[in-house]
């Protein structure tokens, strides 16, 4: 055992002011002068004070920190958005804190009941579907939170996304364009998972939109994985008639496309085109290039900053945060080969 | 906070659960000490009033939160999040939450954002990697939490660590570009300032060139941030140059994967004229083709290693202070012998 934590009254002695100054100091440091700020601070740095928070929180009910909870750690998208939001949020002196619910919403539930109960003044939350019980516990203790990466239908919830089904639409719709009939879709696993289901969605309407079925076959759910990419291409690849066009819930499903068409001698996009969605960095440097969407991955974390901060000073903000997506056309998708 | 209604008390929870508060309070926070119909009582109330237990309050009764806090520079490297993965799956188990804060690779933010874990109440701490601040050790050890250092191992002796030597792995792929008969060696790597990682991965290089009277020259160390395009970047730089390199190992798979990519561009056959190595082993770098030559680190192992450690030293159980995990070359498609000359 070590000496005793430095307590806020040790503070207040080495930096010559009383211990109301130094908890408003540490606390609302706009409400003091300079000078005595940085007497505060230097003396609590010395001493390695730290405010102990629990206690803190229970006077004040701030903490500046915002939680975020998102499905995966090991998606670079998220962890882009994340960066984004960090940086936005830092600039306004809150710190952010991150859990992980590995696409399982009663998981999300509780470590968002966790970050509540360390004290968060803000929660940002990834997708539209969520346990019922979590919008209860954020109204109830009128938390503000935004939802990221997609769009609220029922305009409940405040959120900052894009048309997850428009974008796939677009997909489905210009590989139409280009001569495509016979076309098959690597989907995320869409339990639990709003974004991956409006993609299927999307792209299931555009194709019936113009007489083109997607039969059960066709369709086959996997996680954001290359090798789930690779394995669900060889089932599609036996398929016949072969589809001529590969759509993926996302650009990891999809290089594990272009990369199991390689391995098995498949043209692309000579006899196989591929598409992706996200536009990770991969993407564009894959032989060829991944045709794909581009999210505005980074944007859509300034935006959830800037629209949890106005929240946070009070104000109303804006309820739907829309961004604009873009199709990508590189290297993966041509139009269909002869049939042989 | 615009507070709407007033948040449910916990004697709310109790009076609907129709226990004492005390009761209710011992059900929320140790369930094991209260009878399973009780305990179930008490958890459907606190449900239907939607009542969330002031952490604060009860970090204040009880001094433990269940939550567990991890460092990290970024969650945008693979690695690093596999690692949290595997941390998260076990602490989960266990019956901890893992909260997570990034400090993007500055120390100031690293103090900062420790700061905040340790303020909100954490039981334990995984910090990654061995060079921190020393006024970040300081507040850990004034909180008295248990913690471990991850990814690389303290050689100092003075803090837990579970990881790699991270120069002797470096060692081991310079010696075997060295077998293959290179000569012409080249490096890109992370920045080396603020990543001790890539420092020792830098470090074991050399020594394994010194050891065979092979030069690194400074024009051939290129230091760049962790991306693809840094890769593509590096070794364009490298090929511009009066003496080419043969090898270029680079500190990390992204950087590998865009400096291949690269050579494809600029029409040089990987590894008929050039070899390129990576470190860490990701997915994708036995799914390229050809396949990449790089450094194998248990990730998913080294997060539940340091689960365990914490979660021992929060029962009491000794641990092993320095917890050294194996590493292991896989020699894939692009390493091959130089060129003739």
């Amino acid at each position: 055992m070590t000496k005793p934590a430095a307590k806020l009254a040790d503070v207040a002695r080495l930096a010559g002011v009383s211990t109301a100054t130094v908890s408003r100091a540490l606390s609302q440091p706009h409400l003091v002068g300079a000078a005595t700020l940085n007497r505060v601070e230097a003396a609590a740095q010395r001493l390695h004070y730290v405010p102990h928070g629990t206690a803190r929180a229970l006077r004040s009910r701030r903490t500046h920190t915002v939680g975020a909870v998102i499905p995966a750690l090991g998606n670079a998208l998220y962890a882009k958005t994340t960066h984004a939001l960090q940086k936005a949020l830092e600039a306004d002196g809150y710190t952010l804190l991150l859990a992980c619910h590995e696409f399982d919403l009663k998981t999300e539930l509780k470590v968002m009941r966790s970050l509540i109960e360390r004290g968060v003044d803000a929660l940002v939350l990834v997708g539209t579907e969520h346990d019922l019980e979590l919008f209860d516990l954020l109204g109830s203790l009128g938390i503000p939170y935004v939802l990221t990466w997609a769009l609220d239908r029922t305009g409940r919830h405040p959120c900052v996304g894009f048309d997850n089904r428009l974008a796939a639409r677009r997909v489905a719709d210009y590989l139409v364009d280009i001569g495509h009939r016979d076309i098959a879709m690597v989907a995320g696993v869409t339990a639990g998972n709003d974004r991956a289901r409006e993609r299927l969605a999307g792209a299931r309407e555009a194709l019936a939109a113009r007489g083109i079925a997607l039969p059960t076959q066709r369709v086959l759910e996997r996680p954001y994985m290359i090798a789930a990419g690779r394995e669900a291409t060889r089932t599609l690849l036996k398929l016949v008639p072969r589809p001529t066009a590969v759509i993926c819930g996302n650009d990891v499903l999809a290089m594990g496309a272009v990369m199991e068409c390689h391995a098995q001698s498949v043209a692309v996009p000579a006899a196989v085109s591929v598409t992706g969605f996200d536009d990770m960095e991969a993407a564009s440097i894959l032989t060829p290039a991944l045709t794909t969407v581009r999210v505005p991955m980074h944007e859509i974390g300034y935006a959830a900053a800037r629209q949890i901060l106005i929240r946070l000073k009070g104000g109303t903000g804006v309820p739907v945060t829309e961004l604009a997506v873009d199709l990508i056309v590189r290297g993966t998708t041509a139009p269909p080969g002869r049939p042989r | 906070m615009s507070a709407a209604k007033k948040a449910n008390q916990l004697s709310d929870v109790a009076h609907l659960a129709k226990v004492s508060t005390a009761t209710a309070s011992r059900a929320l926070t140790l369930p094991h000490k209260v009878k399973p119909a009780t305990l179930t009582r008490v958890q459907e109330a606190a449900r239907i009033l939607g009542y969330v237990a002031h952490g604060a309050a009860r970090a204040l009764a009880t001094r433990r939160t269940h939550t567990i806090g991890a460092v990290i520079p970024t969650l945008d490297n693979a690695i690093f999040a596999n690692i949290m993965h595997a941390l998260q799956k076990k602490l989960d188990s266990a019956g901890y939450t893992l909260l997570l804060a990034c400090h993007e690779f500055e120390s100031a933010a690293e103090v900062k954002v420790t700061r905040t874990l340790l303020a909100r109440g954490i039981d334990g701490l995984v910090l990654l990697g061995t060079s921190h601040d020393r006024q970040l050790y300081a507040m850990i050890k004034e909180r008295q939490i248990p913690y471990v250092l991850a990814w690389a191992l303290d050689e100092s002796g003075r803090h837990p660590s579970v990881g790699f030597v991270h120069r002797a792995a470096a060692r081991q792929i310079a010696d075997h570009l060295l077998d293959l008969g290179h000569r012409e060696f080249a490096m890109i790597l992370g920045f080396t300032a603020n990543n001790e990682r890539a420092r020792e991965r830098l470090r074991g290089v050399k020594e394994a060139l010194f050891a065979r009277r092979i030069q690194l020259p400074p024009e051939r160390v290129i230091e760049k941030p962790y991306a693809l395009a840094s890769g593509r970047e590096g070794l364009r730089a490298l090929m511009s140059g009066a003496h080419p390199p043969t090898a270029v190992i680079c500190s990390n798979d992204v950087l590998a994967i865009g400096a291949i990519a690269e050579c494809n561009a600029l029409g040089i056959p990987v590894p008929e004229q050039i070899s390129v190595s990576g470190f860490d082993d990701m997915e994708i770098a036995s799914l390229l083709s050809p396949g990449l030559t790089t450094m194998h680190f248990p990730a998913d192992e080294l997060g539940e290693l340091a689960a365990d450690h914490l979660l021992a030293q929060l029962s009491g159980k000794p641990v092993e202070w320095r917890h050294e995990l194996p590493v292991e070359l896989k020699v894939r498609g692009t390493t091959a012998p130089p060129p003739p000359h």
